[in-house]
């Protein structure tokens, strides 16, 4: 029975053709399905990391926001309340005509635009988890805007732009890269200028030294500006490396010390004094996690913030510096002379290990395993505030927990102590924003004092009033809402990550105070803890701001406000082949390193560390790249000079 | 031998008998011990299982729901599972159909047979890339549209490859007499074929609902609409939240301030092992059911080559 002889017949040879015709239409269909099919291999297999995709990026209109009963009665008895002995600025902003679109209290009196940001910050999430605070809705009122966060990967970015799909708003970093020279050319994202002369008066007057800066150095010569600079203003504190357990400290006379081993031998004293913490787990004088890519380095060279050197990377993406720029005379060393401070670090870490206080589970552990011990109290010393804020918030009332650890002698400076015009993010307008006025509107009042203000403090009439002084002061709701540990995702106070114009310590100049009131050291006492109370006072401040201050006022920690960083934000990107170079030498220092930690003298670690020096330069021209360094922050420099 | 038959063993054979069991003990223990660690954490309170990396071992520390409260509080929860199970549902069907079919026509003789077979091949090997392929799926109109889950796998090589080879070793004389009663491809590929071919079948079909349920990518490129995110994509962004809420949150000076709710609740560790429970444990209740045909299938298709 075989097909051929079927055909053979008349029948067969109807069959024949019906069979034919029956295959080509099977064909077609295949070749349908091919097509639409073929195309799965680039879609569910990706494994690129996701980030939130919950958006919308149409700008449906919705009617305008109701403002609630209760805020406007708050408001109007705590205005009552102000208005007493109002200042002369709240007077002349009373005074002032309503802006065209708004009412006479600032509120938009249009229809709500619905705007969609992506950011690369990772930030999305706890943005849009707190649309429904009070905080939010007056930002909706202040601007009429209802904005939707979109985190995304740097993939997504790309791919969004190379499709010509941004959505309305972009945050983003404010450095002229390649990609963003290629995205201005490109016009998918709007020159701002006469937006901002339309709808963005206050912006304009606030961040006006920013926006000159970022005209001149973040754009492609053609004089115009395409993105908006934040995050810029005085930053103190902020980045502050070292924290120490004060009951522990206090108990053992709270020693001075002027250098790091005397800082390390302090914390010998402590571990020794307390082996274990109160439930028997072992206390280490300090530790780090290794699944941060570049292992516990991600922190390690805040060290380097102290002797007044910052790393200088030129977006190289490398996992540390190439360079050190030395804040106070500008003057450049390598990561890889004798004398740069990134040996001084691998030497402290040394100098710990030696002493047997230093966490051998660093170079194994993962950030969760830190955090278990951190959250333990198993470590004398903390880097960077971020890391203490569970335990003190766990047990600040108790007076105890974690508190700065200043040295004296003037040794050092104050970390990230400086005034920046220089910005490290910015906004950026889509050619496809549904509504450009409404989005510069968000904008300006976000990029306003005022606006950050907002952010930062709450609402104004319910978090605050301007007292009798003329300043802003905290109103009992906000010292209760703290004292009932009622937090951010409640509140939307510390609306702030990645969207506010200023740093949260920028001095408004119209107050004199910075924009977080409780940075300011006479606010900062209202809600101190009682580990702050008995800190501060220890050291006859009134509050942890206020022993900065009398720490730099004294000379103890030298100030960096009067030096300008400007040198490495204007220098150019590294060329690809260098951060290359770049990267695969920060892994090799990384093998060094984790010898380095284990010698078991000062000599054995002086001969790896002249090891490990001959070793970069026998795998590395690194000659090439310090000239490249050094002509990039040249150039950087002459921006700046300019600037 | 007799002492086998009759169940009497010599003291070798049963040292020889206990080893393999220790073996296949232990094999099996490093099989799902990790799993039900990651059972015994969602269990236990976050915060004392976070302090103490040793206490979860056998047991959860601190008994409590707290995490899938957590994770099944989240808003769109339920539409979220339904989008998923709909895509797997919708999307296993799809492929199997789809690719059954596919590879049964290039089985046929017919113009452009091979040519067709390789094209299809080859997209295993060469990808267009991310951004061509966007934009396709946006010129094809599944940008924010329910399909872009399921018409793009409906035709996967490797499946294709699988029935292909499982086909051509069906008798081409069960196909002959059904042409002869006078049946199409058509009828031959549903009343035949596709019957005869149930246990690749099956097998493509839990392959295909595991990466349909498995799948975020095509939701976090394609679909922006709140009503068609899917359960993966959901549990991704609580997940994340979590960390960047943990890790990113910087309150300023030692005054500190409050812990928001998810920082009380849960750890970015718990809510981890917590999201991996949810997404696993319903596409595992599939194996089960389709076990006794699935190393048929892989067998069968394999053995030709």
């Amino acid at each position: 029975m075989k097909r051929k002889g079927a055909t053979k017949t008349g029948m067969g040879a109807r069959a024949g053709k019906m069979a034919q015709a029956a295959r080509v239409a099977a064909l077609l269909v295949a070749l349908a399905m091919l097509f639409a099919g073929c195309q799965s291999g680039g879609g569910g297999t990706t494994t690129a990391a996701a980030t939130t995709a919950a958006t919308t990026t149409a700008a449906e209109t919705t009617a305008a926001a109701e403002t609630t009963a209760a805020t406007e009665a708050a408001v109007a008895t705590e205005a009552a309340a102000a208005t007493t002995a109002a200042t002369e600025a709240a007077t002349e902003a009373a005074a002032a005509p309503a802006k065209e679109g708004f009412d006479e209290n600032g509120y938009w009196t249009g229809e709500i635009t619905k705007l969609t940001m992506i950011t690369a910050a990772g930030a999305a999430d706890p943005m849009n988890t707190r649309h429904d605070t009070r905080v939010h809705q007056e930002l909706i009122k202040k601007t009429g805007v209802d904005m939707i966060w979109e985190d995304v990967t740097s993939e997504k970015f790309n791919m969004l732009m190379a499709s010509g799909d941004l959505p309305d708003m972009v945050s983003t970093g404010a450095a002229l890269t390649k990609d963003m020279e290629a995205l201005f050319k490109s016009g998918q994202v709007l020159a701002l200028d006469e937006l901002i002369d339309q709808y963005a008066p206050d912006m304009k007057r606030d961040l006006a030294t920013s926006i000159e800066i970022t005209r001149k150095n973040f754009g492609i010569g053609d004089g115009k500006l395409y993105e908006i600079p934040i995050m810029v203003g005085e930053v103190e504190r902020e980045d502050w490396p070292l924290y120490i357990r004060w009951e522990w400290y206090k108990e053992i006379g709270a020693p001075e010390f002027k250098t790091y081993r005397e800082y390390i031998d302090i914390l010998k004293q402590i571990v020794d004094l307390h082996p274990t913490t109160g439930d028997g787990k072992k206390v280490f004088g300090i530790g780090g996690w290794a699944n941060w890519g570049a292992g516990w380095w991600m922190y390690a060279p805040e060290f380097g913030y102290l002797p007044g050197w910052g790393g200088a990377s030129f977006n190289s993406g490398a996992a540390s510096s190439p360079v050190y720029v030395n804040y106070g005379d500008n003057s450049m060393i390598t990561a890889w002379d004798e004398q740069s401070p990134e040996w001084m670090q691998v030497e402290i870490a040394n100098y710990a290990s030696r002493l047997g206080i230093y966490d051998p589970d660093s170079l194994l552990q993962s950030k969760e395993d830190f955090d278990g011990k951190r959250d333990n109290g198993q470590y004398a010393n903390l880097f960077g505030n971020w890391t203490i804020r569970r335990f003190n918030a766990e047990h600040a009332e108790e007076g105890l927990g974690y508190v700065p650890a200043i040295p004296t002698g003037g040794n050092y400076y104050g970390a990230g102590h400086q005034r920046s015009d220089v910005p490290a993010l910015a906004f950026l307008i889509s050619k496809n924003c549904v509504d450009p006025a409404a989005a510069m509107r968000w904008i300006n009042y976000v990029c306003s004092y005022e606006g950050c203000a907002m952010l930062y403090n709450g609402v104004e009439g319910i978090d605050w009033v301007i007292g009798d002084s003329g300043k802003p002061q905290l109103t009992q709701k906000f010292l209760d809402d703290r004292a009932a540990g009622v937090g951010g995702d409640v509140t939307g106070i510390g609306f702030d990550n990645f969207f506010s114009a200023f740093q949260r310590v920028a001095i408004w100049p119209k107050y004199n105070m910075p924009l977080r009131w409780i940075e300011d050291r006479e606010i900062a006492a209202q809600v101190a803890t009682k580990l702050d109370a008995e800190y501060s006072a220890y050291y006859g401040a009134v509050s942890v701001p206020d022993r900065f201050e009398k720490a730099f006022e004294s000379g103890d920690i030298l100030s960096m406000r009067n030096y300008n960083t400007a040198a490495i934000s204007f220098a150019p990107t590294m060329p690809t082949d260098l951060q290359r170079t770049t990267s695969q030498l920060a892994d090799l220092k990384i093998e060094w390193w984790n010898k380095l930690f284990a010698a078991k003298d000062d000599a054995e670690f002086e001969s790896l560390k002249q090891e490990a020096i001959a070793d970069y330069r026998a795998q590395f021209d690194l000659d090439a790249l310090e000239a490249w360094c050094r002509q990039a922050l040249e150039e950087g420099a002459a921006k700046a000079a300019v600037n | 031998m007799a002492a086998t038959v009759y169940g009497k063993k010599s003291i070798g054979e049963n040292t020889f008998d206990v080893l393999i069991y220790i073996i296949l003990g232990l094999l099996f223990l490093m099989c799902m011990y990790p799993f039900y660690y990651i059972f015994i954490y969602s269990l236990s309170d976050a915060h004392t299982a976070s302090r103490n990396n040793l206490a979860v071992m056998l047991y959860p520390v601190g008994l409590t729901l707290n995490n899938y409260k957590e994770v099944f509080a989240m808003e769109g929860m339920a539409s979220a599972a339904l989008v998923s199970l709909l895509r797997t549902a919708i999307g296993t069907v799809g492929t199997v159909v789809c690719s059954g079919f596919f590879a049964y026509l290039v089985t046929k003789p017919m113009y452009f047979r091979k040519t067709i077979y390789r094209m299809t091949i080859a997209t295993m090997y060469f990808s267009s890339g991310l951004v061509p392929w966007y934009l396709t799926m946006r010129k094809y109109g599944l940008y924010n549209n329910f399909f872009v889950y399921v018409v793009p796998s409906l035709i996967s090589a490797y499946f294709i490859i699988l029935i292909k080879t499982f086909i051509e070793q069906l008798p081409a004389s069960l196909e002959e007499s059904a042409m002869l009663d006078g049946a199409g491809y058509i009828t031959i590929f549903a009343r035949i074929v596709f019957p005869l071919s149930k246990p690749i079948l099956a097998t493509i079909a839990v392959f295909a609902a595991v990466g349909q349920w498995n799948s975020w990518f095509d939701n976090y490129i394609l679909v922006q609409n709140d009503e068609l995110t899917t359960l993966q994509l959901k549990l991704y962004d609580l997940m994340r939240t979590a960390m960047s809420i943990a890790e990113k949150a910087n309150m300023g000076t030692s005054a500190g301030g409050a812990l928001s709710h998810l920082e009380e609740a849960v750890t970015p560790m718990s809510i981890r092992m917590t999201v991996t429970m949810v997404v696993t444990l319903p596409i595992l209740l599939v194996y089960p059911f389709m076990q006794r045909y699935f190393v048929k299938g892989i067998m069968m298709g394999a053995i030709k080559g």
